[in-house]
């Protein structure tokens, strides 16, 4: 399942559509906003996105993902809009019939996403507005 | 595009002029302030229209140097050849997660 949405990401609800009786690991990676030296006193970031590109690649990803074995189910999530601090940004799940296999093809679609997918931010700085 | 038109024996050459709808993102979007234009173009490849767009918004030119480019939602390459009614999209780096 891939999704953009501009609302909060129920976290629960996706980690229970990630149940499946031939999986024996659920792992989830949460991506946050944060406050850093480099950006200041950041209050949020607003992501903007080419809707329907990030749709396609997180699409490849996602099969890409599926096609590796063990994995039975894969959930990846970008929020687009203002994300507050504490609020989470990318949500992706896997579920797979063992945890080494779920560790590591979570944090191969955290890597995708990241490089490939045409999502912008742009940070809100307490002290300067938009930075 | 080259289109040959035969005269008798002459033979004139000259290329066909494409719409290209040009999208931008980011940066870039807030360079040119618009996030679309329409682009006739004669050109022929990614580059081609790269460095048209250069000659249209020379405000561009910094944030070029690390720019990718997308035709019809797919990454494309300086070498991918443009057809009439093609979406390129300017992909400034990404940032999400």
């Amino acid at each position: 399942m891939i999704k953009i949405l501009k609302e909060k990401i129920d976290i629960l609800h996706y980690v229970e559509l990630l149940k499946k009786d031939d999986a024996g690991a659920i792992v989830t990676f949460l991506g946050e906003p944060r406050k850093s030296v480099e950006d200041g006193d950041v209050i949020s970031i607003n992501y903007t996105a080419y809707e329907t590109m990030v749709l396609s690649e997180m699409k490849k990803i996602e099969q890409e993902a599926l096609n590796i074995s063990g994995i039975k189910e894969v959930i990846i999530i970008h929020r687009i809009g203002e994300v507050l601090l504490q609020e989470v940004s990318l949500f992706v799940g896997i579920s797979s019939a063992h945890r080494e296999e779920g560790f590591k093809v979570c944090s191969m679609i955290v890597d995708k996403v990241k490089e490939k997918v045409p999502i912008w931010k742009e940070i809100k700085n307490a002290r300067s507005g938009d930075s | 595009m080259i289109l040959s038109v035969g005269c008798g024996k002459s033979v004139f050459k000259y290329n066909q002029i494409m719409m290209i709808k040009v999208l931008f993102f980011a940066e870039a979007k807030k360079i040119i302030k618009k996030g679309e234009v329409d682009l006739d173009f004669t050109g022929k490849t990614v580059l081609d229209i790269k460095k048209e767009l250069l000659e249209k918004y020379p405000s561009l030119e910094t944030s070029f140097n690390s720019v990718v480019f997308a035709v019809n939602e797919k990454y494309a390459t300086e070498n991918t050849v443009l057809k009439d009614g093609d979406v390129l999209a300017v992909i400034p780096p990404v940032g999400g997660g």
